[in-house]
């Protein structure tokens, strides 16, 4: 090959590297693990209180109907993610806990309700949310 | 000149494989501190709302003991203490010290309690109208009732201190014919990165 293709060849290749490396570099920000589990944490929480705000929250917890809040949250949750909603009382669960698959990457929210008009029960609406890979 | 000439593609591919390092170590460098400052928000973003929850949630408790105004102070202590259980589980560090007052329908005898939330013992001092109460060495978790001899109609202002080092004023309006319950609150929620605290009060006239 004569040597003047040689050098463009060579030229063009070092050139096409670093355009590649700028756009994939600079295309979007990294990010850490760390930032999407509280990423994901606020959403579920919104969630919570999207519902807690409509008095659905309140309504099925005090019921113990976490079916209801399951179904309730699933805009809010990514649908990458498994999730389940346990109530708890002051010392234990009193709803099944969920069959969490991936014990390894789990995070939970918690929603603190005080009961309904003239029936103080306090409540932990907890969200465990697993599959974060 | 022709060894010069194929060396010259070969120095463009190493410098290019120089710049192209050098860009991916000043990316990186310069994103990082981005990245945390995003996430410490973001915890921040998170942290509020929680200490949302929890205020909400401890007026609340008010409002749902309403009809049965012996119980709402004590609702309020048990609710706290839930609260800071819970708390406790996430790392998180909730204070709280709580002063209700009920004012009755008729008569003069104006109750008080201070509820200790602090995570530490207080010399704890209640003043209204040139009276003042004290009750040195009040635990953590603890209530203290008193009570106030008022004129109902008049308005008055309850101060709360403690260990000389903290003050603050509770306004208490009665009303004759009313009975009124108020609640003061002294809130703080604290994590590693943030605390959130707020301080207000809530009146209700009772049925």
């Amino acid at each position: 090959m004569n040597k003047a293709v040689l050098y463009s060849l060579e030229s063009a290749i070092a050139i096409t590297m670093i355009l590649f490396i700028v756009v994939f570099l600079f295309q979007k920000p990294p990010t850490s693990p760390e930032f999407y589990e509280v990423n994901y944490k606020i959403k579920a929480f919104s969630g919570l209180k999207t519902l807690a705000m409509t008095g659905e929250l309140r309504k099925h917890a005090m019921d113990n109907d976490v079916t209801s809040i399951e179904n309730k949250l699933n805009s809010y949750i990514p649908s990458s993610l498994d999730y389940g909603v346990v109530i708890f009382n002051k010392s234990t669960n009193i709803t099944e806990m969920p069959p969490i698959t991936d014990k390894k990457e789990v995070i939970s929210v918690s929603y603190l309700l005080t009961g309904d008009i003239d029936d103080y029960r306090p409540r932990d609406v907890r969200v465990y949310l697993w599959g974060l890979d | 000149m022709g060894i010069r000439l194929s060396k010259k593609g070969q120095m463009f591919l190493i410098i290019s494989v120089i710049i192209v390092f050098t860009l991916i170590i000043l990316k990186t460098s310069i994103n990082l501190p981005d990245i945390l400052q995003q996430k410490r928000e973001m915890e921040g973003r998170y942290d509020k709302e929680m200490f949302e929850n929890v205020k909400g949630e401890l007026v609340k408790t008010i409002e749902i003991s309403y009809h049965q105004s012996p119980n709402i102070t004590r609702n309020v202590f048990d609710f706290a203490n839930f609260t800071r259980s819970k708390m406790e589980e996430r790392l998180f560090d909730f204070r709280l010290l709580y002063v209700s007052s009920i004012t009755p329908e008729s008569g003069t005898d104006m109750n008080v309690t201070l509820v200790n939330l602090l995570n530490k013992p207080i010399n704890a001092s209640l003043s209204l109208n040139g009276s003042s109460q004290n009750n040195d060495n009040m635990l953590d978790s603890t209530g203290w009732d008193t009570s106030f001899v008022i004129t109902p109609g008049d308005d008055y202002i309850l101060t709360v201190s403690y260990n000389n080092t903290y003050e603050s004023n509770i306004t208490i309006k009665t009303a004759s014919g009313d009975s009124k319950y108020i609640g003061f609150f002294d809130i703080s929620l604290g994590s590693l990165e943030t605390t959130y605290k707020d301080k207000f009060q809530k009146s209700y006239t009772l049925p």
